[in-house]
Formats: structure tokens, sequence, C-alpha cells
């Protein structure tokens, strides 16, 4: 509880700001995080790597800064962590692979870990993943699954599962993701913390390392609106690098998160979006939505076909990365993923090219619904997080695969880049539901306007999960 | 330069100077908002029925400041920050009593005593529509 663990539970902002007024040193910060870290992190297996020594160096020249009066930004001393897809200098970018360990170590900081370091963040470590980012549990055979903070025998969600269970059981209040078709949205809601997935090419994903690159996002969790959005408006900004990421320049979502919900037309998405969920997940997205004042619906047409087709580009692009070493050395992959990959070589390109004419469709007719409404609110899972090692799950009676289908929600909304807020809204059974925030590309003001307005009137909050009382530090 | 424009430590302290002056606006703190202002004779500000050049001017306009209808609720900011001293500050508003449509916008610098508004234009119109957004 926070009550226990008052380092990990405090906002990137609090200690920011404690930091930059000279009373608390980034040093003891860090120094009790990282304990911390070594106290909870075996029950849950969300870090991979602990940066300690880099960690304390970060926090030292944060502290010779603002000994020497100048100001060490935004998110001094706020630790953070990443999934073990970003590249950190001296550290091989695993992607929670096996294979990747024969890569060399990366020789720079992916440009998110810089720009968050530029504004006084301090690096901890690396985080667990699905294996190259393609699955939604975190089930990793190589080096074991994450588990959710809520309940350790369930899935903390995926790809970047490690990211959302740090961050939930209160290791560090910031931790980066990336979202091909969910990654970061489907942890958030299954470990109830906020994320953001930003509008595809708002944020540079070069030093990362890639699994589809039409679809590829990276963006940050934290366990409140105003530490995402300061965390967002660190990273943002054009890097020539990453062809894909657009050469906007930054606007910041800072100055007008408190704007309120005013003059926005907001909808809550009906069809799929609810036929696909569980009713019991469908009922506190509704509450959540009748507490906000919104009643009209939209539909997003032929979302099961946008889903449909997310997955032809995925499993096309996806194996074709990794086709040598699926010829070489199938035996080290995943096992959970090796045959998915393996027949996914085998696709018809006809069946790719039709899967990007729908998107370009798709797009069109989706940017015509938000002519006539600015926010759009949709369940972020069908439902609440699967026990580690389930391979079906009931949604509504009918069974399914879990593995692949707890992201059907989430892969029509990013197969066309949109931003949104993933959001905790409610309890089910002590597991936590999630809500998307979705806004029209480069709106991501508006999609984190709305959740700081469901967070004021506590219709969405982080619940710190009932961990086991530390352990004693043996250092 | 992608830093350049909207460094986030520098929007977060404009954006912290803005709201302590809306703050203050909306209370009618006369004493803050003519802190908020720099106090010099460059300073500007065209009001609503008014024009101040100088800080004394300004000092004096607020001094004689109409508190009926101030309270208004504030639809679209945007906050630019070009390196690490200088910003603008631009927002619309509607009057709650009223409902009539404003718009401010704000010239900011860092001084030795922190941001203050360099220059200000201030406009309300019964016609004029809020964008949207």
């Amino acid at each position: 509880m926070g009550a226990q663990n008052p380092a990990g539970f405090a906002s990137a902002l609090e200690v920011a700001a404690q930091v930059r007024a000279g009373r608390l040193s980034a040093t003891d910060h860090i120094r009790a995080s990282l304990a911390n870290i070594r106290a909870q992190n075996p029950a849950i297996n969300a870090f991979i790597e602990v940066t300690e020594s880099r960690a304390l160096a970060e926090a030292a020249a944060v502290d010779a800064t603002v000994a020497e009066g100048r100001d060490p930004g935004p998110l001094a001393g706020v630790p953070f962590a990443v999934k073990n897809l970003y590249d950190v200098a001296g550290l091989r970018t695993l992607a929670g692979s096996k294979i990747n360990r024969d890569l060399p170590a990366a020789t720079s900081d992916s440009p998110l870990i810089e720009r968050l370091n530029a504004n006084g963040a301090v690096l901890m470590g690396t985080l667990n993943m699905d294996e190259y980012a393609y699955g939604f549990s975190t089930e990793n055979s190589h080096y074991g699954p994450t588990r959710n903070p809520h309940d350790r025998e369930r899935i903390a969600g995926g790809s970047s599962g490690g990211s959302a269970a740090a961050v939930a059981a209160g290791l560090v209040p910031l931790a980066l993701g990336s979202d091909t078709n969910g990654s970061i949205r489907v942890p958030a809601a299954l470990c109830g913390i906020f994320g953001l997935k930003p509008t595809y090419g708002r944020l540079p994903r070069n030093r990362s390392f890639p699994f589809v690159a039409s679809l590829d996002h990276v963006g940050p969790f934290a366990r409140s609106t105003a530490d995402l959005a300061c965390a967002y408006d660190a990273m943002q900004g054009p890097d020539p690098a990453d062809p894909v990421c657009s050469p906007r320049p930054v606007e910041p979502v800072g100055p007008a998160l408190a704007l309120g919900m005013q003059g926005l037309r907001i909808a809550r998405a009906a069809g799929y979006f609810e036929t696909s969920a569980d009713e019991t997940v469908v009922a506190i997205v509704r509450r959540a939505c009748e507490q906000l004042g919104v009643t009209r619906t939209v539909e997003l047409p032929e979302a099961a076909r946008a889903r449909a087709a997310a997955f032809l580009i995925t499993a096309t692009e996806g194996s074709q990365l990794h086709l040598p070493n699926l010829r070489k050395r199938a035996d080290d992959f995943e096992p959970l993923i090796r045959d998915r990959l393996l027949a996914n070589t085998m696709l018809p390109g006809a069946w790719y090219l039709q899967a990007q004419r729908l998107r370009g469709w798709f797009h069109r007719e989706v940017m015509k619904l938000f002519e006539q409404v600015d926010v759009i609110l949709a369940p972020t899972t069908p439902r609440t997080a699967t026990r580690i090692g389930e391979a079906t799950m009931r949604i509504n009676g009918v069974e399914m695969l879990a593995r692949p289908n707890m992201g059907l929600l989430t892969q029509p909304i990013s197969f066309i880049g949109l931003p949104v807020a993933a959001v905790p809204i409610g309890m089910l059974n002590g597991l936590p539901v999630g809500m998307q925030v979705i806004c029209a590309p480069w709106r991501e003001d508006l999609c984190l306007r709305v959740a700081a307005v469901l967070e004021t009137m506590r219709v969405a909050q982080c619940i710190a999960p009932a961990l086991p009382p530390p352990i004693k530090d043996p250092q | 330069m992608s830093q350049e424009i909207n460094r986030p430590g520098v929007v977060a302290e404009v954006t912290q100077a803005f709201r302590r002056y809306e703050k203050a606006l909306m209370a009618n703190d006369v004493r803050t908002l003519n802190e908020l202002f720099w106090n010099t004779p460059h300073t500007i500000r065209y009001g609503l029925a008014e024009q101040a050049y100088g800080h004394a001017a300004i000092s004096g306009v607020r001094a004689a400041r109409d508190p009926k209808d101030i309270a208004r609720t504030l639809t679209r900011i945007v906050i630019t920050t070009y390196g690490n001293d200088f910003a603008t500050a631009s927002c619309e508003s509607q009057r709650d009593e009223s409902k009539r449509f404003g718009r401010q916008m704000q010239t900011w610098m860092r001084t030795d005593e922190g941001w203050r508004v360099v220059a200000a234009h201030v406009s309300l119109f019964d016609t004029v529509q809020p964008s949207t957004g």
C-alpha cells in the first residue's frame, strides 16, 4: 500500500518539485527507489536489468545542477524505466528475446531516453515484455512472466507488461513502452494505470527495436494524467533519423491540461466496441460515460475488418523482420509465438496489400466521424486480466484464445494511428478495468484533457495494489 | 533545433506564471497583477477601452477596474516558448455571467525577478465565436 511505500508512490511531479526546490536530494530518492525495486521486483518480475550505477551518476548530476543554482528540469530526480526494446548505451537491446543476446551492446540511448534525461529524469533500468513485442500478456519463456501487481497469479498484459507493472507497483512513477496493436493500452488497463499512445509518427522510434514499422508507436505510462502529460511534453519533437516521425514542432499539452471538457463533443463507441467486450466491462464504461454526461454514440464502420487487417499487416511485416533468424535458429524463438511467426512468413502478398488499402479507407471513414465529435470513448480490453498460463478466455459466454484476443478493442484504433489515453476507470472483483479516450490525429491534448477531467471527478484513478510488505533490503 | 521552441522546463515555468496571473485576475488581486507586469516604462497593455503605456499607467487602469462580470472560463490556451527567456501566452475565454467571448495575448520575458508580462492585448466580443478545440 502507499503508506508502506512512500518512495515508490510519490508522483513524478511531487518528486521533481522537491528536488528542484532543494528539499529532497535526488541521490537519496534514487537510493530509496533502488532499494524499493530490489525489495519488490522479485514478486512481479517487471525489471530485467537495473542500471544502478548509471542511475546514481545521473542523480548526482541532478543534485550538482541544483547546488549550482541551475534548474535540472521538470522531471528532476524522477526515476523512470524502459521496455527493453529501447536502446540503452552499454546494454544489449534484448526486446524480450534470447536471440538478441548475441547482438552488440547499444552505443547510444534512444532519443526518448535522451530527452527524459535532459529534463532531469533518472534511468533505473529495462523492463520485461513479450518477445519482440508480439503478444498481449508478457508471458516470456526466457525471462519469466511479469505478474500483475493486483493479483500475482494473473498477467500484467502486454507487450509492455513490465512497464505497466513497474508503474502500478510503485517501482517507478514513469515508464516507456511501445504499442503496435495495443501494447501500451492493454497493460495500462490490466494493471490499472494511465498510458498514452500518441499519434502514429508523433514520437521518434529510432534506436528502439522495431516490430511492425507500419504500426509501431512509442509512449509513456504513469499513475496520473499530470505526470503522463509532463513526460509526453518532455519527449515531443522531430527526429530525422525516424523517417515516420513528424516534423511538427513541440505542441505542449501541459498548459491546457486543466481546461476541462467545455465545448468538447464526446461520444461512446457503440457496435463492435460493446459487443466484443464482456458486459461487466461495458457496464463500467457506460457508468463512466454517464458520470461525464456523455449520451451520444458513434459507430466505427467495419471495426472487425480493421482489426483483421491490423493482424495481417502485423503478421507480414513482423515475420519478414525475423525471417533470417527463423530460417537459421527457429528453436531460439519464444515457443508461444514461434509457430505464428513461421506460419506468417507464408502469407500471400495480396492479403497484405488489401489490408493496407482497408487502412486508407478506414482512416477516411473515421475522420468523417471526427467532423461530428472530438472524443470517442471505448473499453480498452474485453475483460480483466486472465491467469498466467491460461490459453483461452470467455467473453459474454463465448470461448476464445486469450493471448491474441486481449487486443481486439485496441487494434482498430492503432491501425489508423489515432492518439489514445488509456485510463483506469474501475475495479471488477479486485482487478482493474480501463477505457480508451480516442481523438483525431495530433490531438493528444484533448485525450489528456478528458483524462484529467475523469481523474478530477475520481471516475479514473490508480488504486495502489495491496502488495505484500517489503522484504528487508539485503544491502 | 527541436528543443529550442517549447523546451519543456520553460513551458512549465511560463504555464505556472500564466496560471498565477489568471488566479489573481479572478480574485481581482491587484497587487499580484501589478507584480506580474514588468515594472518599466516599456511595458504596454491594450485593454478593452484604453491603451496603457508603462507600468504606472497599467497600474492605474487596474486600480480603477470594475470587478463586475470578471469571472471567466478559459476555453483554449496556447503557450509557446522561444529559447529560455521569451514566451507568448494566448487564450480564449467566455465570461460566466454575460457569456461574452474574450481573447488575451501576452508576451512574457524572464527577468531577474521571474517571468513578467512585457506586452499584452485583451479584447471582448458579443459576436465573435470561439474556435473549436
